[in-house]
């Protein structure tokens, strides 16, 4: 029992993280129809972010994370406008191309930034409890409690506000929705700000669990990109019920079964997904209707 | 024949060390010697003469990015480190060593490697990452001879990526395992668990350590192999937790090393299970927390503070950090090369090829030598890090061929 509650905690951990992870990818892609391969290094900017204010300036966790979120909004927002803005109307390769670019110029700035050595964070919530004879850190259970809330603040915001409303629209049809007065290029803008303070928030979240360096956030990024192929590149609640059964997948079976294999887990489940149900498990086989 | 020494306080080189064939003890307060080898008589050699021959040029293969990002600096700074006390203490440029940043990527070196050719050093410096020697044929064809601070079974003499032209400074992987498993023998563990990587270290040091644990009563309760990014050790720790495993084989690196070093602290059993990590370990272990180092230790090539303090003092003097391993044997393949010219008179490349292969340089790390392998290192150390400070636990020789043990 004990084995089974450690390894479900830790699946849940790493699912929440990739359903946040892979949300943000989703918002971005909706938007504007792009896939963006800097997103794990947007991952890494938000620990190192939190590394700086917390570790550099002996900053509090929740002003650091605030101010921590805040840049990475405005990280998002400027990545837009220097680097892909220009490239509207461009092939969708030119545009991966450039997130690839993209990726590769954040992780070098981050290099020389804030070196490369190895980091730690200390987690706002040291300790560990027992449950079911499990040892469990009180910094999992942040995670799962922040993710579920902040997934859930996420979807409604979708479902009930403007803004999430025009997310749809755009994502819907670009340019009936264009005509009916959503302004795209905002949209755009603050799709980038949204995908990467969620990016970044995953950072901040992960990186007490082990140390920080430049390559923290990929494999982030690759367990979200399944969730979101799994999930359904239309459906929010699609992408985040895939993100945490991926992890569960993952950490639970592959506690039990193959495991120096269990990191490939969610990618056979990806390519089973792209096989059997190619619009994912809770999209719909038109065009994405709905967020 | 001029012999000198700095000052006080400063590094100490000692560039006329008389002695005989094998290792050499330098002068007191000397950490660098050269040594003629296979005399069997006092002979001595003036690395200032090296000027003689000619300009020596080395070309550093720098690494930039990849897997083991910290050793950037180590890598680059020791043999920078170097040249500076040779030209210093000689009064003149004696060595010049020009820089090529590159990459872990075997096709960035095959196009760094080839425009080092170009620039007919006397001797290349490679990159710290083994994946290079897939292309250690370009070595032979371009007729530089090529010092590796890295340790490859397969570059050694016998293997498929041997070249006549290039040697290995660092201990190779199946040896590492080895020094893994006498070690957890000779320190009375009982049970062990394995923590392995899907990469040539992992798969053969772990391999090489599993027969030597057996052999020395000790159980191996179990074994995972992961992959070199895995974050999540949660399944090992408690395996290692159920089954009582007094000692974990920790053959990752970097970010496992520390996610693993951190699980095992989440749970409960820091200090209760010794973890003994990687070479490298020595370049990562200060983002583990206090508890985590002192439940840890690792194997090294040396530990420069206490092998040779007056350089690795000179080291933090000049870089603000602690001289690694990693750092000291670029420090060496430095020394070694102008130790090779200076004894051959020429920097002609075969016959500094001749001066490595008959090299019996005591540097920083170790006294190099070379039986025939193209292996140059000997020895191998474990350290710890409780306290915040790398401390030599124990030092291991090797074979001549510095493929196994000595007598194991």
């Amino acid at each position: 029992m004990a084995r089974f509650v450690a390894l479900f905690l830790s699946g849940m951990t790493d699912g929440v993280v990739a359903a946040l992870a892979a949300v943000g990818l989703l918002v971005l892609n909706k938007a504007t129809g792009i896939v963006n391969f800097a997103h794990g290094d947007l991952i890494t900017l938000g620990a190192y972010l939190g590394i700086w204010l917390i570790n550099g300036h002996g900053w509090g966790y929740v002003p650091a994370v605030t101010v921590s979120l805040v840049l990475m909004f405005a990280v998002g927002v400027v990545m837009e406008r220097v680097s892909l803005a220009p490239l509207r109307g461009k092939s969708v390769h030119v545009v991966v191309i450039a997130t690839l670019g993209l990726a590769l110029a954040l992780r070098s700035l981050v290099g020389i930034w804030q070196g490369t050595d190895p980091k730690r964070l200390e987690s706002p919530v040291p300790g560990r409890s027992t449950v079911f004879g499990a040892t469990v850190t009180h910094h999992r259970l942040l995670i799962i409690a922040v993710a579920l809330v902040v997934l859930v603040a996420v979807m409604g915001f979708f479902a009930r506000t403007s803004w999430g409303r025009q997310v749809r629209a755009v994502a819907a049809d670009r340019v009936m929705a264009q005509l009916a007065g959503v302004r795209a290029g905002t949209l755009s803008m603050a799709a980038f700000g949204f995908s990467a303070a969620l990016a970044g928030l995953c950072g901040l979240l992960v990186a007490p669990l082990g140390a920080i360096d430049l390559n923290l956030g990929f494999g982030i990024m690759l367990n979200s990109f399944a969730a979101m192929v799994i999930g359904g590149s239309g459906s929010v609640g699609g992408v985040v019920i895939a993100g945490v059964g991926i992890g569960l997948i993952e950490r639970v079976i592959g506690g039990y079964v193959l495991t120096d294999y269990s990191e490939a887990f969610p990618f056979v489940v990806m390519i089973l997904a792209i096989a059997l149900r190619p619009q994912g498990l809770f999209g719909q086989r038109e065009h994405a209707a709905r967020l | 024949m001029r012999m000198f020494t700095m000052a006080a306080g400063a590094a100490v080189l000692s560039l006329g060390v008389a002695t005989a064939a094998g290792a050499t003890t330098p002068p007191a307060g000397t950490t660098a010697g050269t040594a003629a080898a296979g005399t069997g008589a006092a002979a001595a050699v003036d690395l200032c003469s090296a000027a003689a021959a000619g300009p020596i040029t080395i070309v550093h293969l720098t690494d930039v990015k990849g897997e083991s990002p910290t050793a950037i600096d180590d890598f680059s700074n020791g043999s920078a480190l170097a040249a500076k006390q040779i030209n210093e203490q000689c009064g003149k440029e004696i060595v010049k060593v020009e820089r090529i940043a590159t990459d872990f990527s075997a096709e960035a070196f095959e196009t760094n490697v080839l425009k080092a050719q170009e620039m007919k050093p006397t001797v290349i410096i490679g990159q710290g990452s083994s994946s290079q020697m897939s292309k250690n044929s370009l070595v032979t064809d371009g007729g530089i001879p090529t010092l590796w601070p890295v340790g490859t079974a397969s570059a050694l003499k016998g293997g498929e990526n041997y070249s006549e032209l290039s040697w290995m400074l660092r201990v190779v992987n199946d040896t590492q395992g080895q020094v893994w498993g006498k070690y957890v023998v000779d320190a009375g563990f009982k049970k062990a668990w394995m923590e392995c990587v899907t990469t040539q270290l992992g798969v053969s040091g772990c391999g090489a350590a599993e027969p030597i644990l057996k052999a020395g009563g000790v159980e191996v309760i179990g074994r995972s192999d992961s992959a070199t990014d895995a974050t999540d050790f949660t399944n090992s720790v408690t395996t290692i937790k159920d089954k009582g495993a007094d000692v974990v084989v920790l053959a990752q690196f970097p970010r496992p090393t520390l996610a693993f070093a951190k699980a095992v602290e989440d749970n409960g059993l820091a200090g209760k299970v010794k973890l003994i990590g990687s070479t490298s370990t020595e370049l990562i272990y200060q983002a583990l927390s206090p508890a985590a180092q002192g439940s840890m230790v690792a194997l090294a090539d040396c530990n420069p503070p206490t092998d040779a303090p007056d350089v690795a003092a000179a080291y933090q003097a000049a870089y603000q950090k602690g001289m690694t391993s990693l750092a000291a044997v670029t420090y060496d393949a430095v020394f070694m090369t102008v130790d090779a010219v200076a004894r051959e008179g020429s920097t002609d490349p075969k016959k500094v090829a001749e001066g490595i292969a008959s090299t019996h340089l005591k540097g920083v790390c170790q006294t190099y030598s070379d039986s025939g392998s193209h292996a140059l290192a000997h020895h191998m150390v474990v350290t710890s890090f409780g306290g915040g400070k790398v401390t030599t636990e124990k030092s291991y020789d090797l074979d001549a061929d510095g493929k196994a043990l000595a007598g194991g």
